[in-house]
């Protein structure tokens, strides 16, 4: 039972206005922040911290999915075609997170913790390099992308030029999606960092392309979780309110600002964030499964 | 299409900012919150005629949780009016696959009353 005070939902606001705003920034959806925070945190049970999270992810990607869909950035063939896997993964994420135990959620959540943060830390390769060499429009389609057509173009403001690209690799770029499908769902994301790594290394799709398809997933990804678990009865409304409330909002500034910054710094304390969050669920598992107490740093 | 999103969001915010307005109206004490899920459809109906914070929060939920689907929906019938058959089959599975987590949620809830 967790007690509703002005207090708890004005901290739970404040947080997630940062999840969603560093979400924005980087392209997540923010879940990875919010279930650590509330359940280290605020001491709410993993199993509702995960559905209020996942119910939050769609705020974000709501906010977020609109201004990359305005500026035909989206590739709604290519989101179509991958939604397949994530929505079916998703689904047996969800049912399988009602079935387990807490501590091996805390667990599976700090696996996926430390590869957000192996991967902040390491710097992505240069998408410009693969454009002038035209490696983008030059690539042979598969079969599976040939027969839907599955080609893309958008505008590069930055850049000031069209870029055009083909989709290859179609079911291998399906099969990591399902598995992104099956982390949101049971962890309570949206697996965007998953869909972006699915789409730009092994179908060649230009990074942004790929970070906006992948916002206009997340929200149909996420509603799969977030319906069986609402339906299901297990979300807390009155946590849910203010965490909705503040990464939407969050999500709205991040994704507004985040054409105009590029900052090393950030992205590296943003590493440092995500490393601690590891740290603590690790910690909390052990507590729970076997009654290791490890320092909790904070 | 990116209205739907936009819509969706704008209400699903202003329904949580008035359902917590209520929540400290109508329970000035700090409260245990117990997880109100309400069984049937016209039970949640009376109690967001009555106003009650819970009910508000609630459809502000379904609201949110409705935006991302009503855009598959939408994107059914745009496919359809192409007659793009190949797109209208990829996204009737994904609608297919929204179905059955209702019913699945549907069994769980039963399971654990």
């Amino acid at each position: 039972m967790v007690e509703v005070t002005v207090t708890f939902l004005t901290i739970c606001f404040l947080a997630a206005v940062l999840a969603g705003f560093l979400g924005g920034l980087f392209g997540i959806g923010g879940g990875i922040i919010i279930v650590p925070f509330l359940t280290v945190f605020m001491s709410v049970p993993i199993h509702d911290a995960i559905a209020i999270s996942l119910v939050s992810v769609i705020a974000t990607s709501n906010a977020g999915g609109s201004s990359y869909l305005e500026q035909r950035i989206t590739n709604i063939k290519l989101a179509m075609y991958l939604e397949v896997a994530t929505t079916a993964g998703a689904l047996i994420g969800s049912v399988v997170t009602l079935l387990l135990r807490s501590w091996v959620l805390f667990m599976i959540f700090g696996v996926l913790l430390t590869f957000v943060a192996l991967s902040s830390f390491k710097s992505r390769a240069s998408d410009e390099r693969r454009m002038i060499r035209n490696e983008f429009v030059d690539a042979k389609q598969d079969g599976i992308s040939k027969y839907l057509g599955l080609t893309g173009s958008y505008f590069d403001v930055s850049q000031n030029k069209q870029v055009d690209y083909r989709v290859n690799g179609a079911s291998k770029g399906a099969l990591i999606s399902s598995f992104a499908g099956i982390t949101s769902g049971l962890l309570g994301v949206g697996g965007g960092i998953i869909k972006v790594a699915a789409m730009n290394m092994f179908m060649n799709v230009p990074l942004k392309a790929a970070v906006g398809t992948s916002k206009f997933m997340i929200g149909v990804t996420a509603a799969v979780g977030a319906l069986l678990f609402f339906v299901a009865g297990v979300v807390d409304v009155y946590v849910l309110a203010p965490i909705a409330l503040g990464t939407t909002l969050g999500a709205t500034l991040g994704t507004l600002i985040m054409n105009k910054i590029r900052s090393y710094v950030l992205k590296i304390s943003f590493g440092f964030l995500v490393t601690y969050f590891a740290y603590t669920m690790f910690a909390q598992g052990l507590t729970l499964a076997f009654g290791i107490n490890l320092p909790m740093l904070g | 299409m990116y209205r739907v999103l936009i819509v969706g969001m704008i209400s699903s915010t202003i329904l949580y900012v008035c359902g917590l307005l209520l929540l400290f109206l109508q329970n000035p004490n700090p409260l245990q919150t117990e997880i109100t899920h309400y069984s049937n459809f016209r039970e949640l109906v009376q109690q967001l005629l009555a106003v009650r914070a819970a009910a508000v929060l609630t459809f502000a939920t379904i609201v949110l949780i409705a935006t991302p689907i009503t855009r598959v929906l939408l994107s059914v019938f745009v496919f359809a009016a192409n007659r793009d058959r190949k797109f209208v089959l990829i996204t009737g599975i994904v609608v297919l696959i929204l179905l059955i987590s209702v019913v699945l949620g549907y069994f769980w809830n039963l399971s654990i009353d």
